[in-house]
């Protein structure tokens, strides 16, 4: 497991790949793997000596309050004008969430119990506070390794996207323009989005109200115009000490009698097959859409559909830059990437409601 | 504690389609729903500004 820390740290630093969580995660692996690590609790002499790890696992992460404060920071950063200007791109957002279900059923496959194979799923969310919220509310015995993997692999959307839309897409069609028309959004329009979202999400799956809730707080602080220090709070201060909490306590998990084991490797190549078919699914569904719409959709926009927020839509933009570059895709690719956030968190929402 | 054993569990995998049917199915539907709203929020306030002829504003032109 040491190892396996130093790794982390090294992708973190070296290869920048999402160093904020990778590197509290890798230092934290090192921490709880040390002989008798006073960092997590400890039975010396049949008395119970409390871990400074563990008093923050319980008191954030087995309660899922640390990703839903995260949350707030998430949605004050968050911009959905690119979305609100072409709502159609919600669309995209709830296709690639396939990943999610699919790989549901392939954890069943291979014998993972229900509240498990979920918690496993929902990496496919692509997007860490998620995954970890449904992993602790399940009480998965995996939540370190998910949090992994699900950091990782949104690290590799930039390797794993593209492999995946050019397996499934002609030249023909990665080079489809699309037009892109600026429309000003009402600030009552921006104001009200995020309340009337966390209503109607609510009503459908009322365990995914906390999530949407909390995210769409955050926006809403954003939006409203009247409290810019907190918004900015939420986007800086807030977001960076959660995560500093976040990362490192998610580490108390990874114990290495835990961690090193079969089920970790099988976590790992569904949490790949969840990113996989969320990418495929985006894809696959604009190209269906192909079928019965006059206005061609580029079929690369809806891999930026998963909550990889900005990553995929800037794997998708550079993509169609590639192909052709007077081909302008950000704006279209951003609008499915912010609906996916909000679609992951509603997948995240009716997983728990379904299998509660 | 991590009672997992690797065996291919066919009920369970049949099992799950429910849950992928009702999940993909609720997602598009709270999504279709968000859809509408946003574009009947375009709608309703989707007022060109008026602008008040001020006496600057006069002098301006």
């Amino acid at each position: 497991m040491w190892v396996i820390g130093g790794v982390l740290i090294f992708l973190a630093i070296k290869k920048e790949m999402e160093p904020s969580l990778l590197l509290p995660i890798g230092f934290g692996a090192i921490l709880v793997n040390l002989p008798f690590s006073g960092a997590i609790d400890q039975v010396i002499d049949g008395v119970t000596e409390r871990g400074a790890l563990s008093i923050l696992f319980d008191a954030g992460i087995a309660n899922e309050l640390f990703p839903l404060l995260l949350f707030v920071g998430i949605g004050a950063m968050i911009d959905f004008g690119p979305l609100l200007t072409n709502p159609k791109m919600m669309l995209f957002g709830a296709a690639a969430q396939f990943g999610i279900f699919f790989t549901l059923s392939m954890a069943s496959l291979v014998g993972f119990d229900l509240n498990d194979a979920a918690s496993i799923a929902i990496i496919g969310a692509a997007d860490g506070p998620t995954s970890i919220f449904v992993a602790s509310y399940f009480n998965s015995n995996y939540l370190g390794q998910i949090t992994m993997a699900a950091y990782s692999y949104m690290a590799l959307v930039p390797i794993i996207q593209p492999a995946v839309i050019k397996l499934v897409t002609t030249k023909k069609e990665r080079r489809i323009r699309m037009h892109y028309e600026q429309k000003k959004i009402s600030k009552t329009t921006r104001i009200l989005f995020p309340i009337l979202v966390t209503m109607i999400a609510g009503l459908v799956a009322p365990r995914s109200v906390a999530l949407i809730g909390f995210l769409m707080f955050g926006n809403l602080i954003r939006e409203c115009g009247v409290l810019d220090s907190l918004s900015e709070t939420a986007q800086k201060q807030l977001a960076n000490l959660i995560t500093i909490f976040l990362g490192i306590t998610i580490a108390s998990q990874m114990k290495a009698e835990n961690f090193i084991t079969f089920p970790t490797l099988l976590i790992l190549f569904l949490g790949l097959i969840a990113f996989i078919f969320d990418t495929f699914a985006g894809v696959v569904f604009a190209k269906i859409l192909n079928l019965f719409t006059k206005n061609k959709v580029n079929p690369m926009i809806g891999a930026a559909g998963i909550s990889a927020f900005p990553m995929s839509a800037r794997v998708v933009h550079k993509m169609g830059l590639k192909e052709d570059p007077q081909n302008f895709l950000l704006m279209h690719a951003a609008g499915a990437n912010v609906s996916g956030q909000i679609a992951s968190v509603i997948a995240g929402g009716l997983i728990i409601s379904l299998i509660h | 504690m991590n009672n997992f054993q690797f065996h291919i569990d066919i009920e369970q995998f049949l099992d799950s389609f429910q849950y992928m049917g009702l999940g993909m199915l609720g997602i598009f539907v709270v999504t279709v729903v968000i859809m509408l709203v946003i574009k009947l929020l375009a709608v309703v306030t989707n007022r060109e500004p008026k602008k008040a002829k001020s006496p600057d504003n006069q002098k301006a032109e």
